[in-house]
């Protein structure tokens, strides 16, 4: 027996899970699609904006929900009640966090891509029952889902670690710790501009950072590039570091 | 096999275990005694990986329980104190937990499952902690574990449940598995094991097989108050007299009187020691 990763005690974890909560996933589905319906027949959409609609639908229902399910991740790990449990199923740490992270990343992006569809599906038939009523259907190869998807998987990533990381309110600690982060990383941009344009007049800051735009071209470059790489390093050392974490859990942890 | 030697654990400052050696032989059912907080629980919890000891080694069929390894877990089951079932039915439990277990044998899960009379298609969580906890041993008992640590497992039991239980466990018994039950309600499980373990202030103070104890001891319950005596460990007022245990070589009545010899043992550890051929562990 592999002694840290198996494709199939991932699969057996992926159902285990699935079995455990595809109720509570229906629940919210069939919520959601009333929603949209109901959101639906309210703005009345063309049949050309129809893509527009879902897309943003997409966007909003990934975001919130994989935020949500994301900081819920790790919920029995900080249970006293059910982490011995969650902590003696016959898998590695690593297995346990991959079939989680699959699960809120690959997993929902590609359920509410089949969920949209289907929805959009019903909306477009609801529509036809009123006179003159139309409404376009969902393409779920359009290339504008691309930076959802992955805007999505670098958002979650925090929130996949404030699961493992804190034992309790995930999802609030989180989106406090990542607004202060934010708010700190403005705050020395800020300084640093004010530190670098201190010889220059502040009415005329605008011209004064086009005039450094086009001087410094070559260093942008940098910061673009240093910007992409921690777009796929942040994500990954988040979810490594909430493995460590999985692994190193203690049933004391819930207490 | 499963050995722990030199454990030191506690909860924050306070030390729970000091220096504790305990070795657990397969083919045996330990009976783990001890006062409440004498940290019976966390030894199972040791045992399992659930927690790491401070300093020291546990080594169980050369896997550090610590790190979990999934050929460790597969052959180990526990059954906890407090149950916090999956709202799952039987039949999904089963069907999403037994892959992990390469031994786990459904036919013997469905005799006991019928024996307890416990319904395989009613969601876990519907059903009541005791039909939850026979699920679970039935499960445990099912999954061809090496190492079934139950804590407080006749906790919440009914009568004939008792019984069943026991006769479950025993017949689970085999020669590469060790069974160990932590509990308070020693007479349930009087006849059940065949080695005691006592934990007392962070120290295993009584590590011996119940044969050997019941050569060397002689339990006497009812009668007057006994005369203060070499042979004398313990004694004490109960309802229609004393109860008393007595030092007698080659006594083996086949009494064996388990809360006697916890509230013995606890009394006077230094009693242990003097036990034939009993050696106080550390």
């Amino acid at each position: 027996m592999n002694g840290n990763i198996s494709i199939e005690r991932l699969w057996w974890l992926l159902r285990a899970d699935f079995a455990s909560g595809y109720r509570a996933l229906v629940t919210v589905s069939a919520t959601l699609a009333g929603i949209i319906l109901i959101a639906s027949l309210i703005s009345l959409e063309s049949a050309a904006a129809a893509q527009v609609f879902f897309l943003s639908w997409y966007g909003g229902m990934l975001y919130v929900w994989g935020s949500i399910a994301s900081s819920r991740a790790f919920a029995e790990l900080h249970d006293k009640s059910r982490n011995q449990a969650y902590l003696l199923i016959p898998a590695s740490a690593i297995e346990k966090t991959v079939a989680r992270l699959l699960a809120v990343t690959v997993g929902l992006s590609v359920y509410l891509l089949v969920f949209t569809t289907v929805v959009a599906l019903l909306v477009a038939g609801v529509h036809r029952l009123f006179p003159g009523g139309g409404h376009g259907l969902f393409n779920p190869l359009d290339e504008r889902l691309w930076p959802i998807i992955t805007g999505y998987l670098f958002v979650q990533s925090f929130f996949f670690l404030g699961a493992a990381w804190f034992r309790r309110r995930h999802f609030i600690k989180t989106a406090l710790v990542v607004t202060l982060a934010a708010i700190g990383f403005g705050l020395f941009v800020l300084l640093t501009l004010r530190v670098v344009f201190a010889p220059e007049d502040f009415a005329d800051l605008g011209n004064a950072i086009a005039r450094a735009v086009d001087s410094y071209r070559n260093l942008l470059r940098l910061f673009e590039s240093v910007t992409d790489i921690l777009a796929v390093t942040l994500p990954v050392a988040c979810w490594i570091i909430a493995w460590l974490r999985v692994r190193e859990a203690q049933v004391s942890d819930g207490i | 096999m499963l050995e722990a030697s030199h454990v030191r654990f506690g909860y924050g400052a306070e030390p729970l275990f000091l220096d504790t050696d305990l070795t657990l032989a397969p083919g045996r059912i330990y009976g783990l005694l001890g006062l409440n907080g004498a940290g019976k629980s966390t030894l199972l919890k040791l045992m399992t990986g659930l927690l790491f000891p401070q300093s020291g080694r546990i080594a169980a069929w050369g896997h550090d329980p610590a790190r979990r390894a999934p050929g460790f877990l597969s052959r180990v089951f526990m059954l906890p104190e407090e149950l916090n079932v999956p709202g799952v039915t039987g039949k999904e439990f089963i069907a999403v937990r037994s892959p992990f277990y390469p031994g786990f044998d459904r036919a013997r899960m469905q005799r006991h499952l019928e024996e307890f009379d416990i319904p395989e298609g009613k969601k876990l969580t519907a059903l009541s902690h005791g039909q939850q906890k026979k699920f679970l041993l039935s499960f445990g008992l099912a999954c061809d574990a090496s190492l079934v640590l139950l804590d407080e497992p006749s906790n919440g039991l009914d009568i004939p449940s008792k019984g069943l239980f026991r006769r479950l466990v025993a017949e689970a018994l085999t020669e590469e598995r060790t069974i160990v039950v932590s509990t308070h309600q020693v007479r349930d499980v009087e006849s059940l094991v065949d080695r005691v373990v006592i934990l007392h202030e962070g120290k295993v103070l009584l590590d011996r097989s119940v044969a050997d104890l019941s050569a060397n001891l002689r339990f006497q319950v009812g009668g007057d108050r006994p005369d203060a005596a070499d042979d004398l460990i313990y004694a004490e007022r109960t309802v229609g007299g004393y109860a008393s245990v007595w030092r007698q070589r080659g006594a083996d009545d086949g009494r064996m009187d388990l809360e006697l010899l916890f509230k013995a043992v606890i009394g006077d550890p230094a009693a242990c020691a003097a036990l034939p051929g009993t050696e106080s562990r550390r």
